[in-house]
C-alpha cells in the first residue's frame, strides 16, 4: 500500500494502522478485504431492510456491518452503525430510519476513496 | 509472537472458529495458525457437526454470538449440556454489547468475553493463558489419576498377599489331615453363597462378606496344633483324644491373636470368632464354650453348617460320601447336632445352589 492510498484512505476516515494492526501486518489480506467492503452485503442487507420497513433483519444486518466497519478501520462509519444499532436497540425505529442517509453517504465518500 | 504453553504429546491442539463473517474468521485464523489447526465454522449448527466429528482433538473454541441458524448462545446451550466447557475453554468474540447476554454466556461456561474489534496480541495473550490454564489442569487431573491408579494396584496386590497368606496357611492345615486344600475353598463358597443369597444379605455389606467367607477358611487352623496320632487317626477317637481334638477350636482362637500382622486386617475378628465357635450348636451342646442360640455369632454358625455339610458329602477314611439330599436332610433333622432353625430353612433354600456348586467344582 503506497502513502498516497494511504493517506487517501485516513482521509475518508479509515484507520489503517489499526487495521493493519488487527490484519497482523497482513496488507495484501486487508486490501482483500477492502476490496469486499464496496459490495459489502451487509451493507446491503441493512440498506434493503430499512426500505422494506423490516427492523429484525436491519438490527441483524447493521450489528454485522458494525462489526466489519471495526475490523476494518472504518471508525467514523463504526459509529454511525453504532448509533444506529443503538436506537433499533432502544425500540426508536423511526430514528434509525432517519440515520439512514448519513450512513449512506459515509458508505459512498467509502467506496469512492477505496476506488482511488 | 511466540505462545508461552507448553503442550503435552497427544493432547488436543485444533481450534475451532466459529463466525459467521468470514473476515473474522481469517483475523483470528491469523492470530493462531501459526500453533494450531484451524477448524472453522459459520455458524453454530455447522460448529457442533464439526465439534462431534473432531471430538478429541478441539483445545479451544472462538465462538461469535449473533450468527444466522444457530446463534452463539445456542450452540453454546448445547456444549454446556455436555459439560464441555469444563474439559475445553470457550471464548465469546463478540460484538454483542448486551450485559445480559454476557452474563448468560458466563454462566454457561465461557472462560472469557473478548470484544470485537479485537486486537490480536491481547487475543492471543487471553486465550493462550486459559488455554495454559487448562492444560496445567488437564495435566494435574492426569497425574493424580495415574497415581491413584498405581495406588489402587499396589492395594490389590497386598490384598492378594494377604489372601494368599491366608489360603496357604489354611491350606496348610488341611494337608495335615490328608485333605486338599478344595475343603477350604468350599467352606469359603458356601458362606459367601449363605451370606448372598439368604436374607442374611441385608445385614452384611459387600466388604463385610468378603472378609467373612475369607476368615471363613481359618477355621481349622487350630488342627496344625493337634497332635498326627489323634488328627490322622483312621479309627474312632477316645473321649481323651476326642477332648484333645475338640480343642482345636480354642487354638486357632489363640494362635491367631498370637500372629500381630493379623489385627490389622479386617476379618480378624471374623476369624477368631468362626475358628473358635464353628463347633457350638444352637441347643448348647457343641464346644468349646457350650453357647446356645444367638449367642453363636451368626457367621460362626453358618459355617458350622457349612463344614458339616462338606464333611458329609466328602469321602472319608471312615465312611463314603453321603448323596446331597441326604446329607441336607441329616443336617435339617439335628443328625449332626442341632442348628439355628432359621438358619436350616434358609439352609434348604439355597441347598440346591450349594449342589451346584459342588458340582461344578467336580468338573
Amino acid at each position: 500500500m503506497d502513502a498516497t492510498r494511504k493517506e487517501r484512505l485516513h482521509a475518508a476516515g479509515i484507520n489503517v494502522d489499526g487495521a493493519l494492526e488487527r490484519f497482523m501486518g497482513n496488507e495484501s489480506m486487508l486490501e482483500r478485504f477492502l476490496g469486499r467492503f464496496l459490495e459489502e452485503k451487509s451493507y446491503a442487507a441493512l440498506a434493503a431492510a430499512v426500505a422494506a420497513d423490516d427492523a429484525a433483519a436491519a438490527a441483524a444486518a447493521v450489528h454485522t456491518f458494525k462489526s466489519v466497519c471495526g475490523s476494518l478501520g472504518c471508525d467514523r462509519m463504526q459509529q454511525l452503525a453504532l448509533a444506529q444499532e443503538a436506537k433499533m436497540r432502544a425500540d426508536d425505529w423511526p430514528g434509525a430510519k432517519a440515520m439512514m442517509p448519513e450512513l449512506q453517504e459515509e458508505y459512498d465518500r467509502i467506496c469512492a476513496a477505496l476506488r482511488g | 509472537m511466540q505462545t508461552s504453553f507448553m503442550r503435552r504429546k497427544g493432547a488436543p491442539n485444533t481450534m475451532l472458529i466459529v463466525d459467521d463473517d468470514e473476515m473474522n474468521r481469517v483475523l483470528l485464523s491469523m492470530i493462531f495458525e501459526k500453533d494450531h489447526p484451524i477448524l472453522e465454522a459459520a455458524n453454530g449448527e455447522e460448529a457442533l457437526a464439526i465439534f462431534a466429528e473432531h471430538k478429541g482433538e478441539i483445545c479451544a473454541i472462538l465462538l461469535d454470538v449473533q450468527m444466522p441458524v444457530m446463534d452463539g448462545i445456542t450452540m453454546l446451550g448445547k456444549l454446556a449440556g455436555e459439560h464441555v466447557p469444563a474439559r475445553i475453554p470457550i471464548f465469546l468474540i463478540t460484538g454483542e454489547t448486551k450485559s445480559e447476554v454476557i452474563q448468560q454466556a458466563y454462566d454457561l461456561g465461557v472462560m472469557d468475553v473478548i470484544p470485537k474489534p479485537f486486537a490480536p496480541p491481547i487475543v492471543q495473550r487471553r486465550v493462550n493463558s486459559v488455554m495454559e490454564l487448562f492444560a496445567a489442569r488437564n495435566h494435574f487431573a492426569d497425574v493424580v489419576a495415574e497415581q491413584t491408579e498405581e495406588l489402587r494396584e499396589q492395594n490389590q496386590q497386598l490384598q492378594n498377599l494377604n489372601m494368599g497368606m491366608i489360603e496357604a496357611l489354611a491350606t496348610a492345615t488341611e494337608f495335615r489331615s490328608g485333605e486338599s486344600g478344595e475343603h477350604v475353598r468350599r467352606i469359603h463358597d458356601i458362606t459367601r453363597l449363605f451370606l448372598e443369597k439368604t436374607p442374611l444379605r441385608a445385614q452384611f455389606s459387600d466388604e463385610e462378606i468378603r472378609q467373612i467367607a475369607l476368615a471363613a477358611i481359618l477355621h481349622d487352623v487350630g488342627k496344625i496344633s493337634i497332635p498326627d496320632a489323634i488328627l490322622n487317626k483312621p479309627g474312632r477317637l477316645t473321649p481323651e483324644e476326642f477332648a484333645v481334638m475338640q480343642q482345636h477350636t480354642v487354638s486357632g482362637d489363640d494362635m491367631l491373636t498370637h500372629i500381630p500382622q493379623l489385627k490389622g486386617l479386617p476379618f480378624y475378628d471374623y476369624a477368631r470368632l468362626i475358628a473358635r465357635h464353628h463347633h457350638e450348636r444352637w441347643d448348647g451342646k457343641g464346644y468349646p464354650d457350650g453357647l446356645a442360640g444367638d449367642d453363636i455369632p451368626i457367621y460362626a454358625q453358618i459355617v458350622g453348617v457349612a463344614d458339616v455339610y462338606d464333611a458329609l458329602v466328602s469321602q472319608r477314611v471312615y465312611k463314603p460320601p453321603f448323596e446331597h439330599g441326604d446329607a441336607v436332610d441329616m443336617i435339617i433333622n439335628g443328625r449332626c447336632g442341632v442348628f439355628n432353625p432359621l438358619l436350616m430353612e434358609y439352609f434348604r433354600d439355597c441347598a440346591p445352589a450349594m449342589r451346584e456348586l459342588y458340582a461344578r467344582r467336580a468338573d
